[in-house]
């Protein structure tokens, strides 16, 4: 009798070891889920809080030095991780100025802000990819200049997709003017880099953005008449 | 079971409140989740362990 009254108590013990061991463990995971839940927030969300892309990079920054050594690795199985990877491939166009999304509100932000998120969420990648098999690894996040586009002969090409062409090259407008926007570029001084570069080699986006800052610049009272020759005599040069 | 619900649930299993876990599953119910569903099987059968082994002692 007393022997089965001790089997059923040390059975009973095991049985509490096993659910508290269990419940601690699944509680380490809800914390970490609820981290990445954040993580997912900050960089999908269209919440009016991260509308400004600065506030949206000083929000992943905090998070990732904030979590950057809190989460338990050994917590992250491989959904989890592939959400990282998802947050942190779309962190990489955010970086890059590319949102797709149609809910961006602004692809302007602090350069170097942004750089350094990217840092932290290629490190952050790094580590915690080290020994876990992946479906898809993240690129690592670069900010590159933008890519120009050489002027073909004849001049601005024509077509049905003008507008796309248009967007497009506004687009490269805006990653340019981020690639630029240390306070050492002045408006006029990009118009500068812009000339060397069209001297180099013809491009119609280079040449579209010049003109575009010379007119705001006019509009806004600069003298920028030499300047205006000095692209016509570009955009004559490459045409011709 | 909701993610507030379910934490209370698993925060009364790692400090060893066995009975209030089982209370609380049992009211704030039900578990869709396969794991959950076999730690509650697990709460019943302790409490029928701790059953039999007392009245084994009377």
């Amino acid at each position: 009798m007393r022997r089965t009254q001790n089997t059923l108590k040390k059975l009973d013990g095991v049985l509490s070891n096993f659910l508290r061991a269990y419940a601690v463990k699944r509680l380490d995971r809800m914390t970490t889920e609820k981290r990445l839940e954040k993580l997912r927030d900050i960089t999908y969300s269209n919440k009016p809080q991260y509308a400004n892309m600065d506030f949206r990079f000083q929000a992943l920054e905090n998070w990732f030095s904030e979590n950057m050594s809190g989460i338990d690795r050994n917590r992250l199985n491989a959904e989890l991780i592939q959400q990282i990877i998802d947050c942190v491939n779309q962190i990489g166009i955010l970086c890059r100025g590319h949102a797709d999304n149609k809910n961006e509100v602004s692809a302007l932000f602090d350069r170097k802000r942004a750089l350094k998120v990217a840092n932290l969420a290629n490190i952050f990648i790094e580590d915690i990819t080290k020994s876990k098999p992946v479906s898809s690894i993240a690129g690592k996040i670069k900010i590159d200049k933008p890519a120009e586009q050489v002027l073909p002969s004849g001049g601005v090409p024509k077509g049905d997709d003008s507008k796309a062409k248009f967007k497009d090259s506004l687009q490269y407008q805006l990653d340019t003017l981020d690639y630029y926007s240390e306070d050492k570029y002045y408006l006029f001084s990009i118009v500068d880099q812009l000339f060397n570069s069209l001297e180099k080699k013809p491009d119609i986006k280079a040449n579209h953005l010049a003109a575009s800052i010379l007119y705001f610049l006019k509009l806004n009272g600069y003298m920028v008449a030499p300047y205006v020759e000095k692209l016509r005599k570009l955009t004559r040069n490459s045409n011709g | 079971m909701a993610d507030k619900k379910l934490q209370e649930f698993y925060t009364h299993l790692a400090f060893g409140e066995f009975d209030l876990a089982l209370e609380h599953a049992e009211k704030a119910g039900p578990f869709g989740d396969e794991n959950e569903k076999i730690i509650i099987q697990a709460l019943r059968l302790k409490k029928i362990l701790q059953k039999t082994a007392c009245l084994k002692e009377a």
